[in-house]
């Protein structure tokens, strides 16, 4: 086989694979992830709602659920009233019994529109999660998990493409090699900073986009807000011009 | 959440932490300790369908105020239906006098009205001073009250304007133009009142009068709240058990459905040859008669359940319903859309079934500075039907940070360990803020730190927490939050900042 026939076989399969391994074609709305800096760097502006998105981090408190539960107030509804008719509450599926509803209320969520479910053992998490992706009338579902099978995983982005929320997985860095049936998939580094809360966060996956895209946010404490730094917007911009 | 006339009488009122009121009930004295109860609505309803019941040797026709309710509010008032019957009880005085002692020798306290319509009769019940020469009154809240036919606007003209169930917003706007009792609504023109204040202020004052007529819904009937089946021969085939279920619930659904009642707790009994059974019960957000979703409830209970021999028989039993119809409190105060309200009341039946109440929960503040106390769990499931409390004790939505102004987003972590884990951790001068610690077996060195915040609860609540927390950054940018304990100097990890 000549070599330009040979790549051709090699595209066509990789996209074959591709088409395979993708979500159905989503057609839920786009939903901010709270942070404009971010957005920008996705290739639909945001996430959309019928899908999974997972924030992975190297350890424990490197802010990746900080990122997590800001796309969740927005597909909940809770970022302003006009877009909260309508949309679910928020569903937080907490297997290791640490979620801490107080830090969740000063962050902007209500607590009135929260549902933190604490299933007891792997099993039940993973019914958990199923059972609420799949439900219409829940807007986001967030939590940690740990090293589920891609299957499982494969099994709820089919749920949340069947309920049209927005599903908010925080999971362990070490997974990032694996196969993935997200939408998008982030990891989160934590920066060090003496002033608000910096991190890096890189695009490792997202539908039909390179990944290895970074962009390095200040996330300040009290806004809730992420800034693009101007030296690094301008470099996420030239990044997605180049790509274009 | 209630308090009994005694536990009032020593100064316990609704809303008080559990230490305050134990604290406050004890008075330094050795009194006897305070009873605690959780609050279980549906238990309360059950309670008072059973005082309904009994009622029925009055009336024929014993409801409760359901139908007639204020926005949310659950159920606490029984009417009944006593038109041409007082010749039976020897005059109207002598029944209100029977009604009284009937709940007297029960130990209840009750207020007893007798009216023209059920408007007046709940206003005069709920808001009139207790008469003189009554001989009830010596209890608190207690008395019974007739009102002569023909005589509703001489007996409401007194009472306040609350007495007519309007909701807490049209109340307050009442307040607010000085309009406090039915006799200053009277002289007001009618055009001018619904023009207003809308339809419902009239509706009401009508139907106190008798202008617009109101029923009463009986709330027992006869029918069938078991549903049993013996086997022919023993099986521990579950689709065969399911399948009999589903029979079983059909049968019940049916008898339900023709007074218009959905079933809210349903037990289920299996038991095998040698007498020897296996129960559970669900309970569900609202009351539904959708078999299919009984059913599957059922079945979750079903699958988790070890069946050592052979079932023989099977047996449902309904422990409380209600009606279909009635208003029903949305989950969400700004929520999904009719459609995903269903669906999330159901997803909350599945889950709790599943995993039992306790494990699905609504969050709410509480007001103290210990951070492991500062948040109670509320099952989920009979959330829908919780009594709200009244408007003046309300709060505003993002509830915790007007308790606790003070705090900002960032200041509290995502992630509480369960019990404060001990860390070894290196301060350059004892007491002193942390320099480096050691976490998952290896050291890091502090970046940034933030604090001291001292923590301190107070000595009432027997076993105190005096700790002085630190936000801290670390090499890596991790961060975390940790505290000394000022009783001994240990450090502890507490959370994780996520």
């Amino acid at each position: 086989m000549s070599s330009p026939s040979r790549q051709r076989v090699i595209d066509e399969l990789r996209d074959r694979l591709k088409q395979w391994e993708s979500p159905r074609r989503a057609t839920g709305a786009i939903v901010s992830s709270g942070y404009a800096a971010l957005d920008q760097l996705l290739p639909e502006g945001g996430f959309r709602r019928g899908g999974l998105v997972e924030c992975l981090e190297p350890a424990a408190g490197s802010g990746a659920g900080t990122l997590a539960l800001a796309a969740a107030s927005r597909a909940t509804g809770q970022a302003s009233r006009e877009s909260a008719a309508g949309a679910g509450p928020l569903v937080v599926v907490d297997g290791q019994g640490e979620f801490y509803p107080p830090a969740a209320a000063l962050a902007g969520v209500e607590l009135g529109r929260l549902i933190l479910v604490e299933p007891r053992n792997r099993q039940d998490q993973a019914w958990v999660w199923d059972q609420a992706l799949r439900c219409p009338g829940v807007g986001a579902v967030l939590g940690w998990i740990g090293n589920f099978h891609q299957r499982t995983r494969r099994r709820w982005q089919l749920a949340a493409e069947a309920g049209a929320g927005l599903g908010l997985l925080i999971c362990p860095a070490s997974i990032r090699d694996e196969p993935c049936w997200a939408q998008v998939r982030l990891l989160v580094q934590p920066l060090v900073s003496p002033h608000g809360r910096r991190v890096r966060v890189e695009l490792l996956r997202a539908a039909a986009v390179a990944s290895g895209l970074t962009v390095e946010l200040d996330l300040e404490d009290e806004t809730r807000d992420l800034h693009l730094d101007s030296a690094l917007a301008a470099r996420a911009t030239v990044r997605r011009s180049a790509r274009a | 959440m209630a308090v009994s006339a005694l536990a009032e009488q020593r100064k316990v009122t609704p809303g008080m932490t559990v230490a305050e009121a134990t604290s406050v009930a004890a008075g330094g004295r050795r009194a006897p300790a305070l009873r605690l109860l959780p609050c279980d609505p549906q238990a309360d309803r059950a309670a008072l369908v059973q005082l309904a019941a009994a009622c029925e040797m009055f009336s024929p026709i014993v409801g409760l105020e359901d139908i007639n309710l204020k926005d949310g509010a659950w159920p606490e008032s029984l009417l009944l239906d006593v038109t041409g019957l007082d010749r039976l009880f020897g005059g109207e005085a002598a029944l209100l006098k029977q009604v009284a002692e009937h709940f007297h020798r029960q130990r209840l306290p009750a207020r007893v009205a007798l009216a023209d319509t059920i408007g007046a009769a709940w206003a005069v019940a709920h808001y009139a001073w207790p008469e003189e020469e009554d001989p009830a009154d010596a209890a608190p809240g207690v008395g019974s009250w007739r009102v002569p036919p023909g005589e509703m606007s001489t007996a409401l003209a007194a009472l306040p304007i609350e007495s007519l169930r309007l909701p807490d917003s049209l109340l307050a706007w009442l307040y607010e133009l000085g309009l406090l009792t039915l006799g200053q609504l009277e002289p007001l023109e009618r055009a001018g009142i619904a023009a207003r204040f809308g339809p419902q202020l009239l509706l009401r004052w009508d139907q106190a009068l008798g202008h617009v007529a109101e029923v009463i819904r009986p709330c027992r009937v006869d029918t069938p709240e078991r549903a049993e089946r013996v086997l022919e021969s023993p099986t521990d085939n579950r689709e065969a058990i399911v399948y009999v279920l589903a029979e079983q619930l059909a049968k019940l659904a049916a008898a339900l459905g023709e007074r218009r009642q959905g079933i809210a707790r349903l037990a289920c009994r299996l038991e095998s040859e040698s007498k020897q059974a296996v129960s559970f019960a669900i309970a569900l957000v609202r009351p539904t008669l959708n078999q299919r979703h009984l059913l599957d409830l059922l079945q979750l209970k079903l699958e988790r359940l070890a069946l050592s021999d052979a079932v023989a028989g099977i047996s449902l039993e309904i422990l409380s319903s209600a009606p279909l119809v009635c208003h029903q409190q949305e989950l969400f105060e700004t929520g999904a859309a009719a459609g995903g309200e269903q669906a999330l009341g159901q997803l909350i039946d599945r889950l709790s079934s599943r995993l039992g109440a306790a494990a699905v929960v609504q969050a709410r503040a509480w007001p103290d500075a210990q951070p492991e106390h500062a948040w109670r769990p509320t099952p989920m499931l009979g959330l829908a039907h919780r009594k709200p409390r009244p408007a003046s004790s309300r709060r505003p939505p993002r509830e915790l940070a007007s308790r606790w102004p003070v705090l900002r987003a960032g200041q509290r972590p995502l992630r509480l360990e369960r019990e404060p884990v001990p860390v070894r951790l290196v301060s350059i001068v004892p007491d002193g803020p942390p320099i480096s610690l050691w976490i998952d077996d290896q050291e890091e060195r502090i970046a940034h730190r933030w604090g001291p915040e001292r923590i301190e609860t107070g000595w009432w609540r027997g076993r105190s927490a005096r700790r002085d927390y630190y936000r801290v950054e670390t090499q890596s940018g991790r961060r975390l939050w940790l505290f000394r304990r000022l009783t001994d100097g240990r450090w502890f990890l507490h959370g994780k900042f996520d």
